[in-house]
């Protein structure tokens, strides 16, 4: 076993590997570089609708799925 | 949209959607000042706003001081807010 991975005296073991997914790059992406697309003015609700999910902006309406360092899915 | 024939409680929602609207497209413009169509979403709304709150104001108790009149009575502190019934 690696020393790194050795869990120190008095402390938990880790419970188990967390599910490992590959990233995926896109092309012409540097490391150590993070990017927010610009975004353009389009695909609005209607304000009781943007009222509703927090944005008047359909495409940032991104509800929060994660649960307990994974997928609900 | 707003309309005469709408009750207390309608108006106030059409005013919370609106404001919000405002508020939001703030942001983006933040980042986009030379959006021509999100400035005409602006210009729009803001002015629903400003329409909602005057007739708010005239017909029940005023919600921003903009649209607070001081005659012979402070009614800025003694009407019922929202949250005090003042909608029901």
């Amino acid at each position: 076993m690696n020393r790194c991975m050795q869990p120190r005296n008095g402390a938990m073991p880790c419970p188990g590997p967390m599910p490992y997914m590959q990233p995926q790059n896109c092309p012409g992406q540097v490391l150590a570089m993070a990017y927010v697309p610009m975004q353009s003015f389009q695909a609005l609700y209607e304000p009781c609708e943007a009222l509703k999910n927090g944005t008047i902006f359909s495409e940032l309406n991104k509800p929060f799925l994660g649960w307990k360092g994974g997928c609900r899915c | 949209m707003l309309n005469q024939n709408m009750n207390q409680e309608k108006m106030l929602q059409w005013i919370n959607e609106v404001s919000f609207a405002v508020t939001d497209v703030l942001l983006y413009l933040d980042t986009h000042p030379d959006d021509v169509d999100a400035m005409n979403y602006f210009n729009h709304y803001n002015m629903e706003r400003e329409k909602a709150l005057n007739l708010y104001a005239s017909q029940y108790t005023p919600l921003v001081l903009s649209s607070t009149e001081a005659c012979n009575h402070w009614n800025w502190v003694t009407d019922p807010w929202p949250w005090e019934g003042g909608c029901k």
